[in-house]
């Protein structure tokens, strides 16, 4: 009998320990070979269900929006700068969208050329300039806005810069300064619900203190004269003084704390780019880059978190359609599930659409742009879309943590001349195409400080 | 006669050698509102283009150009005193020849003087600053003129 019970027991223990040692296996990946991950494909499935049917659209059409409000008053001193770190700034523009909803829906009739000088007067009274990060195509920011076909397209096909007065009517002015095409939009669209957000806003913020705020025109310093060998854009504001900023932490989730590679941000991503990891081949370069390849693509992601996709063939097919709104939002939307595998939580915001395929991203923290730059890319994402298909992708990926500690960067003078001092000696005319704060990350991980970045004659300098 | 004409050279020399220096002497902290300086181009006044303006609000940004290296100071003509009292310390135009300066507007009437010094002289310019009420900058603006032919 002892015996009997003592082989039940023994059979007992066999049968369980098969059990926790089997799902050991199967479910730890570290125990299987490279390559092979059935119940993660499976969970994948799962997860890309759940990941299609809750897209953040929000971060998709984001990419559309102002890197900055200004909310002029007609005074210096009671001009506001909004950012997307600002809690008003999403308010603001959501009531501005409708207004250039009517307007890009505008008819011939109430579109009519304007000077430069009406442009400036609007800016030196009640207004809201709409400052973007790029310049837009006319109909494509008609398709963000979802505006119908408009006859404003005709008349101008980009614009870089948006005016909405609202006293005594409201008036959209669009700006295309490269090309010098100036327009007025006669809206019929009440401003009423813009102008309380906008006054409730300067009213909150006026308790503050803030810096007094000139743009380049006001002070004269978009025209040369004289010996004056420094131009600036006629909207670049102008700032008399500097805020604290927060010093950004930036690290790299690719990499654990014990310098492993994190499987599972890379199995997430893989996902993205539908790579099947049953079937894929994977190897390590010399330097560390883990290379994935498969029969629709290349995918390389190296130790310092830099993410690169090349397409075989046609490429990963996004839309039927070969429209550039659907491009981008499409783009964004990659970016976003990349970002949430990641755990990265900035937002995104476009900063170059004009190339005929190419689009470039950039992160935005607390509302300041994070200008990436390193021996391979020089933006926070590059994609490469052609007939609706993604050929080509590239992202430096990182989290960026807000700190508790902040840096107040150097004056605004002391930033420009220092920045123009390092091209005078071998430029002639020296013309700023921006200058405002931000941050910039060339790679390395660790703490970031905002600086002033001056965009000297399309040669970026970090101050 | 020997000593007599080297005296003669000698100081001719030192005083040479002393003028430019006494050319370019800096302004002193305080200056009066008459003070042109012995040059009129070292600095160019961009904003008011006109050396005076009219504004409703509690500041005015001044701008000017000017050479790199030109040190510049800004004051304000007290009425009381009769003189022009520093405001704003010197600074120095950097390599991008620009320079702009805030200043507050206490009373319906400011009276300012901007100096540049460098090595090619000095400047003063003074700058009538006037407040006016935000109504009347209003009314202004809603001033229309109509042109009418007559003939």
């Amino acid at each position: 009998m002892h015996k009997e019970q003592f082989k039940n027991i023994l059979l007992v223990f066999l049968i369980m320990t098969n059990f926790v040692l089997g799902s050991k296996i199967l479910i730890d990946k570290k125990l299987w070979p490279n390559g092979y991950n059935f119940f993660s494909n499976v969970g994948n499935i799962y997860t890309n269900i759940i990941n299609y049917f809750s897209d953040d659209n929000q971060s998709q059409t984001q990419v559309f929006l102002p890197e900055k409000i200004l909310i002029n008053t007609g005074d210096q001193t009671t001009r506001i700068s909004l950012n997307s770190g600002n809690s008003e700034f999403f308010e603001i523009y959501s009531e501005a969208e409708k207004i250039l909803k009517s307007a890009f829906s505008a008819s011939a009739d109430n579109i009519s050329p304007v000077s430069i000088e009406a442009l400036y007067s609007t800016l030196s009274s009640d207004s809201i300039y709409l400052d973007f990060p790029t310049r837009y195509e006319i109909a494509l920011f008609s398709d963000f806005l979802g505006a119908k076909e408009n006859e404003l397209s005709v008349a101008s096909e980009e614009f870089s810069d948006i005016i909405i007065t609202h006293s005594p009517k409201t008036i959209v002015y669009i700006a295309d300064f490269e090309n010098e095409k100036y327009f007025q939009i006669n809206v019929s669209k009440n401003a009423d619900n813009l102008i309380t957000v906008c006054n409730n806003t300067a009213k909150r913020l006026s308790q503050s203190e803030r810096p007094v705020i000139n743009y380049s025109f006001d002070l004269g310093f978009d025209k040369p004269f004289g010996s004056q060998k420094t131009t600036l854009n006629p909207l670049i504001q102008i700032y008399s003084s500097v805020l604290p900023y927060p010093v950004i932490y930036s690290e790299n989730p690719i990499v654990n704390e014990d310098l492993s590679v994190n499987e599972i941000i890379i199995d997430d991503i893989l996902n993205v780019f539908n790579i099947n990891p049953s079937i894929m081949n994977r190897y390590t370069e010399a330097g560390g880059t883990i290379v994935f390849v498969e029969n629709n693509g290349i995918l390389k992601i190296d130790t310092n978190g830099y993410l690169e996709y090349e397409a075989k063939g046609k490429g990963i097919e996004l839309s039927s359609t070969n429209n550039r709104y659907t491009n981008i939002v499409n783009a964004a939307a990659i970016i976003s599930k990349i970002n949430k595998a990641a755990k990265n939580n900035a937002s995104i915001i476009i900063s170059q659409s004009e190339k005929a395929n190419t689009f470039n991203f950039d992160y935005l923290i607390s509302g300041l742009k994070m200008n990436v730059k390193t021996d391979k890319i020089s933006s926070g994402i590059e994609i490469v879309i052609e007939d609706g298909y993604l050929k080509s992708y590239k992202q430096l990926i990182r989290n960026y943590k807000i700190t508790d500690e902040t840096t107040i960067p150097s004056e605004y003078f002391a930033a420009l001349d220092t920045a123009i001092a390092e091209y005078s000696e071998f430029m002639n005319e020296i013309k700023i195409d921006k200058m405002y704060i931000g941050y910039t990350d060339d790679g390395a991980v660790g703490n970031k400080n905002a600086n002033w970045i001056v965009d000297v004659n399309n040669i970026i300098a970090i101050q | 006669m020997f000593k007599k004409l080297l005296s003669a050279v000698l100081i001719i020399t030192a005083l040479s050698s002393a003028l430019p220096c006494v050319s370019y002497a800096a302004f002193s902290n305080t200056i009066s509102l008459s003070e042109k300086g012995n040059s009129s181009d070292i600095i160019y006044i961009k904003r008011p283009e006109s050396h005076s303006a009219s504004t409703s609000d509690r500041t005015y940004t001044i701008s000017a150009i000017g050479d790199q290296g030109t040190k510049i100071r800004v004051y304000k003509y007290n009425p009381s005193t009769g003189i022009c009292n520093i405001i704003k310390a010197e600074t120095s135009i950097g390599a991008s020849g620009l320079y702009s300066v805030v200043v507050d507007l206490t009373s319906d009437s400011n009276i300012f003087v901007v100096t540049g010094e460098n090595s090619r002289g000095s400047q003063a310019v003074r700058i009538d600053i006037n407040k006016i009420k935000k109504s009347t900058v209003d009314k202004l603006k809603n001033v229309t003129v109509t042109i009418r032919n007559f003939w």
